[in-house]
């Protein structure tokens, strides 16, 4: 009830802000938006699973104030649509029955020629979006990761800064200021994700003949809201020879949970037969990136490139490894530098046949270190073939990922129909067998009238065991989404 | 008074006459002498004026008589420089789309993607392709100078309507091998547009139509002739594409700032 309150108390205040956009010095304020409905249902194994029934408003506002001033909204009005209430009071609490989510998408005030014709100032909740690849862009560390839909991997979530822009002929100075620190948001299949493999661990040791039973307390710890912990980038951009580079740097927090610290009791009998029991502490590592991007085009060719070097801050890892065969395994390691990088391409065809190929090295969690890879290697050394055995509930332990990703569309019946198929494939290319895994996406859209599209598709994932693929193959999925924009 | 009337205002109003008679026999004489490239140097499309804007409305007509409407804004100066922005539908709207020195080897475009507060860069040589999935290509929606590229044949006229054979010129790039002109004599806007390309048919290669260009509703505008309708017409595919344009403008003073990923991103 008081989650319903507090949601009609900010669509009131939304409404109002948005009235008073066209009050603001006789402002005219556009308003569009759109109403989506995404039904998604699992299909791995026996499973059918319904995951998403929902139905989103989403409102944008624009208006300007003034010949150089410009202010946008957007509100998105989520019915999660999926009810679990479990006692008479919750069946009479609405947002019980039928939850609710809303979110401030972006919020920012533009100011062109601010103190300078040259220079523009936005300031609010804003997407600042860097890089010149599709989605997989290691150079765009402004905004957190926002996991939380699986069909849209390498989305980002809008956050508070400021943005000054300098224009200089064909070179762009940009200068980015973010007061505090926003964690990525993660997904609701999180036990699952690869990010967090713990909760993969029994299944992994489950594949092994391993009965593993584990009892798991995580803590996260974020950087304080002081602003000696604010954020902050700049980036240079210029055309030469008809190629847009840029350069860029950022220093501030990696939005992605780092496993810094994990205190592990195991006690096993025998082999066959483990009980774990696991403290981990999981940071937000500072961190410095060295960012530089081009894209350019070659005989309708479109062609682009994008590296981040990583330089995390005294970040590191810490093991204690406690009754293992009666011995206590410690050890700290330094999160080192590390470097990921994209490369792609793509072209139309006369016929409206689109194609779009990227490689990428080093997927969006990815680090040049893993704990589990160290407790491996720890647990190795010091207790040779018993600890190489105990070891596998680790997992293979996981390194910076080669992948492979190509997608096609095209329209047909005067753009009623569009066909899409997306591909990625997780690339071990120093190994014999050079595809651990891969992730499939096809899908059809029907566009019945202007600004309307229905779309069905389907999503599969599949891979060797502790993969990035291969820990996610729960997740295969069919969808069915309604968007109507306005 | 008789003689003073005579010499006042009848013989001044008769050599006026006699002058303005000359000059037309003259016109005329000097058009019947003009040759095909001659008359295609003086061919007017969207290529007088140094800037222009326009609201532009694209309706794409399939063979069963099915509309998609698309409308945007329009910003144009010289040869080189365009921006367009989408106003509807609404699910692209926001959408912007700019060219930079087009029709040179360092041509440019760039798309912005409102929905993912990007701009990203998108191949601009391939200018035979389709802009905005219709009939027009980015060539077409470019330049307008066919004197640059075609050497022009003049076959016989109709009524107030020169017709024009153009072949390509070596050295171009253009896509088509053939076109044939109608040009109205009175305003030098093209009329209809006939665009052929070379089939092989065995041994043998021979002309096909591949597309016709339709004019319509041809205005002077500050001075410039325009047609403000075109129609491209897919002859295979049977599909059509027509061209609106509403308040239009010339010569307004644009500012090459205009066309920047700066404006092309409010």
């Amino acid at each position: 009830m008081k989650t319903f309150k507090s949601f009609l108390v900010l669509v009131s205040i939304s409404m109002l802000l948005i009235s008073s956009f066209s009050s603001l010095a006789m402002a005219s304020v556009d308003l569009s938006g759109f109403i989506e409905m995404d039904e998604r249902a699992r299909t791995s194994g026996t499973s059918d699973e319904l995951r998403w029934n929902r139905a989103i408003f989403g409102l944008k506002a624009k208006s300007q104030i003034s010949l150089n001033v410009a202010a946008y909204a957007e509100l998105h009005l989520k019915s999660l649509g999926l009810s679990s209430p479990s006692t008479a009071d919750e069946l009479a609490d609405t947002a019980s029955v039928q939850p609710v989510d809303v979110e401030l998408r972006e919020a920012y005030i533009d100011v062109y020629g601010f103190i300078f014709d040259n220079v523009d100032l936005k300031a609010g909740k804003q997407r600042i979006a860097w890089g010149t690849a599709d989605r997989l862009n290691p150079t765009d560390v402004i905004n957190p990761y926002d996991f939380t839909d699986i069909l849209k991997l390498g989305e980002k979530a809008p956050t508070n800064s400021l943005k000054l822009a300098s224009y200089f002929g064909d070179t762009t100075l940009t200068g980015v200021f973010v007061p505090t620190f926003t964690p990525a948001i993660m997904p609701d299949f999180y036990l699952a994700m690869y990010t967090n493999p713990l909760y993969n661990m029994e299944k992994g040791a489950a594949k092994q003949g391993i009965n593993l039973t584990m009892d798991v307390k995580e803590k996260f710890e974020y950087p304080p809201n002081d602003l000696s912990n604010s954020m902050f980038g700049a980036k240079v951009e210029r055309n030469f020879f008809g190629i847009d580079f840029s350069l860029s740097y950022f220093n501030g927090y990696d939005s992605i949970p780092n496993m810094t610290d994990i205190d592990v009791i195991i006690d096993a009998p025998n082999l066959q037969n483990i009980d774990v029991s696991i403290e981990a502490l999981q940071t937000y590592p500072k961190i410095e990136v060295v960012g530089f991007d081009l894209a350019g085009d070659f005989y309708g060719i479109g062609f682009w490139a994008e590296v981040a070097h990583v330089r995390p801050e005294n970040a590191y890892q810490q093991l204690y490894l406690d009754h293992i065969q009666g011995t206590t395994i410690t050890g700290t390691q330094e999160v080192a530098d590390y470097t990921k990088f994209t490369v792609g391409f793509d072209y139309k065809f006369l016929n409206g046949l689109y194609i779009n190929t990227q490689f990428m090295h080093g997927f969006f969690d990815e680090r040049s270190t893993d704990l589990f890879g160290f407790a491996k290697r720890m647990m190795k050394e010091e207790l040779g073939d018993v600890g190489e055995a105990l070891g596998v509930m680790f997992g293979t332990g996981m390194s910076i990922s080669d992948m492979l990703f190509i997608s096609a569309d095209q329209k047909f019946f005067n753009e009623k129909f569009k066909i899409e198929v997306a591909a990625g494939w997780d690339l071990a290319l120093d190994q014999e067998k050079n595809i651990k895994g891969h992730i499939l996406k096809p899908s059809i859209s029907y566009y019945p009238a202007d600004a309307t599209e229905i779309t069905l598709g389907f999503l599969a994932l599949d891979g060797d065991d502790w993969t990035k693929f291969g820990m996610m193959r729960d997740q295969d999925q069919a969808y069915l989404q309604f968007k109507y924009s306005f | 008074m008789k003689k003073l009337v005579l010499k006042k205002f009848v013989i001044p109003l008769l050599v006026i006459t006699l002058v303005g008679l000359l000059a037309a026999v003259v016109v005329v004489s000097k058009e019947k002498e003009m040759t095909g490239n001659e008359i295609l140097k003086t061919v007017a499309f969207f290529n007088q004026a140094k800037d222009q804007t326009s609201k532009m409305t694209m309706i794409l007509i399939d063979k069963n008589g099915d509309e998609i409407r698309k409308e945007m804004d329009v910003w144009g100066k010289g040869d080189h420089m365009r921006l367009i922005k989408f106003t509807y539908p609404a699910d692209i709207k926001g959408t912007g789309f700019l060219v930079q020195d087009a029709d040179l080897d360092t041509e440019k475009m760039y798309i912005y993607l409102s929905a993912f507060k990007k701009t990203k860069r998108i191949a601009g040589s391939a200018k035979g392709e389709s802009f905005m999935e219709s009939d027009f290509s980015y060539d077409d929606m470019g330049s307008f100078r066919y004197d640059e590229h075609y050497d022009a044949k003049r076959l016989k006229d109709k009524e107030g309507i020169f017709v024009l054979e153009l072949k390509k010129k070596e050295k171009s790039e253009k896509e088509f091998e053939q076109l044939v002109l109608w040009v109205s004599m009175e305003s030098r806007v093209p009329l209809r547009v006939e665009f052929y390309d070379l089939k092989k048919i065995g041994k043998e290669e021979k002309l096909e139509l591949k597309k016709i260009l339709t004019t319509d509703n041809a205005k002077k505008i500050s001075g410039y002739w325009i047609p403000t309708v075109l129609v491209m017409e897919d002859v295979k595919k049977k599909h059509m594409s027509k061209l609106i344009f509403k308040d239009l403008k010339f010569d307004t003073g644009l500012s090459d700032s205009i066309f920047t990923e700066r404006y092309l991103e409010r």
